[in-house]
């Protein structure tokens, strides 16, 4: 393993450590807890909160989304590993503004249970909560089994639409019901090139051939749909927009918003060639593009490979969209 | 003895945490085959938390092995130690404000346990999970009609058994369940980790 850490027990809270140094006028440690980070700045008396948790290893998500139009906290784990129930209910109790708090974060079995039990906490402290997963990851499972499916870099269009929804001082019922609004009209899908090192474990806990591609694989090293040989980047995005399109069909005149993500270990000279050929794509069938971003917002540390994540909009979604979200790590207020 | 006390069942969890400890490579090495091998680090923690925890200074069953849950979960998130954070406070309520745990009352326990586990996460018996041994142990003690002692001893006995089984089950839970019928000849780590439970308790209770 070559890694710039030092103990890699340490790598988790040596990170939150390091962002706390650098943007202490928008995140903090809640009661001084690395694994509770909450909005450093003022929140709206009122509002509605969002907020969400989940494994390290993956930034900007979790934590880099909390700030304002987006996240108010997020509980963390250690690398890939849920953060505990009393933990999220410390994050929740945290956050709540007295207007109820949303949990929107990815469906996956250790999150999902330990969520479960901090509204139930949550629950005997009469501070009401909801839970949305997100499940945007098409390769996980079939559209009949959507539920099952596995979340990816998806979550942060949800998070945006959620955090926009509530910041415009929504009732949590009408965040909730735009949030799944959203999230039926959202896909996702990735490629993986090179395993990632979970630094306690010191190697991959997973391999990929020299000259292969894991199609549809997880930001855990999940197993994808198939692994194919080495393609080009355009054969690459054909496969994944097929797939995309195969499962939220698109037409001529659709106006969808494009998510190039890079998985930690893609350099951003590849995502724009892969961005080239999802706009070509698109440009052929007829669909508008509304708004792109093409960077690094849900990575697996060095895991090479990218996942592009498709939004159908319409004009309600476009309103959320367009609030402005103004985080250490996201912001569209230059766009 | 007949009935377990209090500082009995605290005891007990010293006994599971050192279990947990000896049996760490064993759990790693099971959870390689289809997880990502971390169970045994995280039940060794898990339990190793319980002991350090302030659940060892609540004065009631049921207070303690709340707390004890949450101190599972709080050292160790991973899938299994919230499975045991939900059966342990799911068992606890079944069990209510108790003074003494006799062998039917325990196997109430772990019943509750199982079906708390159950409703949370969705899952069955002969899924290749941690129920495959808990459940028929459960069972075993309920039914039981021998004192404390033989009534672990059947109840271990169940437990390893339903572990046994695992071996010839799909999983369907989990990281596991991404290998489908390739977990089919793996013993289930988390089944291992409720015979481990079982087997802390009748060892317990033989050096009385």
């Amino acid at each position: 393993m070559k890694k710039i850490i030092n103990a890699p027990e340490d790598f988790s809270s040596e990170t939150v450590e390091g962002i706390l140094y650098a943007h202490p006028d928008r995140l903090k440690a809640l009661d001084g807890d690395l694994q509770i980070l909450v909005r450093a700045d003022d929140v709206k008396k009122g509002k509605v909160s969002i907020v969400t948790g989940g494994g390290s290893g993956h930034l900007p998500v979790f934590l880099g989304y909390v700030g304002k139009g987006m996240l108010d906290g997020c509980a963390v784990g250690n690398v890939f590993a849920s953060p505990s129930a009393n933990k999220m209910f410390k994050m929740i109790k945290g956050c709540d503004n007295g207007a109820g708090v949303l949990c929107l974060y990815g469906n996956y079995g250790g999150d999902n249970m330990n969520f479960d039990m901090a509204c139930e906490l949550s629950d005997m402290e009469d501070i009401k909560t909801m839970q949305i997963r997100v499940s945007d990851d098409v390769a996980s499972a079939t559209l009949q089994e959507k539920k099952k499916r596995r979340a990816v870099a998806g979550l942060v269009y949800a998070w945006k639409i959620a955090g926009a929804a509530a910041d415009m001082m929504l009732p949590i019922e009408e965040v909730a019901e735009i949030t799944r609004h959203a999230l039926e009209n959202l896909r996702s899908m990735g490629v993986a090139l090179t395993p990632c090192i979970v630094p306690m474990a010191g190697k991959p806990t997973f391999s990929i051939g020299d000259d292969e591609m894991e199609v549809g694989m997880g930001i855990h090293g999940e197993p994808g749909i198939e692994v194919r040989k080495k393609m080009t980047a355009n054969e690459t995005v054909r496969v994944l927009m097929d797939k995309i399109t195969e499962d939220m069909p698109l037409f001529a005149g659709n106006e969808v918003a494009v998510m190039v993500n890079g998985l930690g270990g893609t350099p951003l000279e590849e995502l724009y060639i892969c961005y080239r050929e999802v706009f070509d794509y698109l440009a052929r069938i007829g669909v508008v593009i509304y708004s792109k971003y093409i960077g690094e917002f849900a990575t697996s540390m060095e895991m090479a490979g990218m996942s592009i994540s498709i939004l159908k909009m319409d004009d309600r979604l476009k309103m959320f969209l367009d609030y402005e979200a103004n985080t250490p790590f996201f912001t569209n207020a230059n766009r | 003895m007949d009935k377990l006390k209090l500082q009995n069942i605290k005891e007990i969890f010293a006994k599971i945490s050192s279990t947990m400890d000896d049996n760490k490579d064993l759990l790693v090495e099971l959870d390689s085959k289809a997880g990502d091998g971390d169970l045994g680090i995280s039940m060794s923690a898990g339990f190793r938390a319980v002991i350090n925890s302030d659940a060892m200074e609540k004065n009631n069953i049921r207070k303690f092995l709340m707390s004890a849950g949450m101190a599972v979960n709080e050292a160790s998130p991973s899938s299994l130690g919230t499975i045991i954070f939900i059966g342990m406070i799911g068992g606890a309520k079944r069990l209510g404000d108790i003074e003494e745990i006799d062998a039917r009352d325990a196997g109430n326990f772990f019943l509750g346990s199982a079906e708390a586990v159950m409703e949370k996460t969705g899952s069955k018996p002969s899924e290749k999970t941690i129920l495959d041994s808990i459940i028929p142990a459960a069972q075993s003690l309920i039914n039981s009609e021998k004192d404390l002692l033989e009534s672990f001893a059947d109840a271990y006995e169940a437990a390893r058994q339903g572990m046994l089984a695992t071996k010839e089950m799909k999983a369907v839970h989990g990281r596991a369940a991404y290998y489908q019928e390739k977990s089919i000849g793996f013993q289930d780590g988390g089944a291992t980790v409720g015979m481990l439970i079982f087997e802390s308790i009748y060892k317990y209770l033989q050096n009385q």
